[in-house]
């Protein structure tokens, strides 16, 4: 006979009772998506596979604050998102002192923020590449959190109400982030096609 | 109060061939092996886990005369710093080292009561006022 799995929401309170099995079996279920939007947000495969990590240690840390009236990805998907604007934060604090990007727009004077986010081969340059290539560099530009929010639409199909409780936002605030951010790739991407 | 124009309609909604754009075109990060990021993360847990050699040497509660000692110094030192207690009598200084040491700061609270700094400093006053008027 099978046995049910586990709810995420039963396996966190295991980890609040260290348990060390549930603990693994919470980072195996989540440690794609965990790095996927880590990745998403920080462009960097070692800053997102530490960032990831950074939340699982702190979720194993705090399983016992878990009160369980949210879905449990949604308060992990806010101590992950945390860390990645964190150690955003953190880097552009450096990059500051470095005196990379001092003034001007965020992101302007900064040569590794301009990078785009690794994508496919560019050499094989077909149209539909081109085309999402175009799309992916121009969400690259939006402030932080309204790139997190489209992420977390776009990517991992939360709703708006979840996009609020993970950002610490209220809905209305998530919309405009969202309205704002569309609008502005609408316009970059009328103006690049 | 009349809401903003963006609020009213929910986004994807009205983005929705953008949003169907972005979700059809999501790149994907660059590979991981699974197993090697778990190992990697074990390691950092246990590392969190078990507090540093020196943290432990310089724990508060493995030296807590010690640390009584230093605050009551620091304290001392403060108050004696305080603007208008330029010039204060060492002896003073001296007498609160010495209460701290024969554990007279556990009974600070009484101490407090007895507003005996207070009363010095009417004495000091009235001296004055001696010199003054004769």
């Amino acid at each position: 006979m099978e046995t049910l799995a586990p709810s995420d929401e039963a396996l966190c309170k295991r980890v609040a009772d260290r348990d060390g099995r549930a603990f693994d079996d919470l980072v195996e279920r989540y440690q794609e998506r965990a790095y996927r939007i880590a990745w998403s947000i920080v462009r960097d495969r070692e800053d997102a596979k530490d960032c990831s990590q950074e939340a699982f240690i702190r979720l194993h840390e705090s399983a016992g604050t878990f009160a369980g009236q949210a879905k449990f990805s949604t308060w992990f998907y806010r101590i992950l998102v945390n860390c990645c604007l964190d150690h955003q934060r953190r880097r552009r604090g450096w990059r500051r002192l470095l005196g990379w990007g001092g003034g001007g727009e965020e992101g302007e004077s900064d040569p590794i923020e301009r990078l785009p986010a690794p994508f496919v081969d560019p050499t094989e340059a077909l149209g539909a590449e081109r085309h999402m290539n175009q799309i992916w560099e121009a969400v690259e530009e939006l402030s932080p959190q309204q790139r997190t929010a489209v992420l977390l639409q776009c990517r991992e199909e939360l709703s708006t109400k979840e996009i609020a409780a993970v950002l610490h936002l209220s809905e209305a605030t998530v919309r405009v982030h969202l309205h704002r951010a569309y609008t502005t790739l609408k316009r970059r991407f009328g103006e690049q096609s | 109060m009349n809401r903003p124009p963006e609020t009213n309609r929910p986004p994807e909604d009205e983005f929705r061939d953008l949003v169907q754009e972005l979700r059809r075109t999501a790149p994907e990060p660059p590979p991981i092996h699974w197993g090697a990021y778990r190992a990697e993360l074990r390691d950092k847990l246990e590392r969190r886990r078990a507090p540093a050699p020196w943290t432990w040497a310089w724990s508060w509660k493995s030296r807590p005369l010690q640390i009584a000692v230093a605050t009551s110094l620091v304290a001392v030192l403060a108050w004696v710093g305080l603007p208008g207690r330029q010039g204060a009598d060492l002896a003073l200084v001296e007498n609160a080292i010495l209460a701290s040491r024969l554990d007279l700061i556990v009974q600070l609270d009484v101490v407090q009561r007895l507003d005996v700094l207070e009363d010095f400093d009417v004495i000091s006053r009235l001296d004055r006022l001696t010199v003054n008027e004769g």
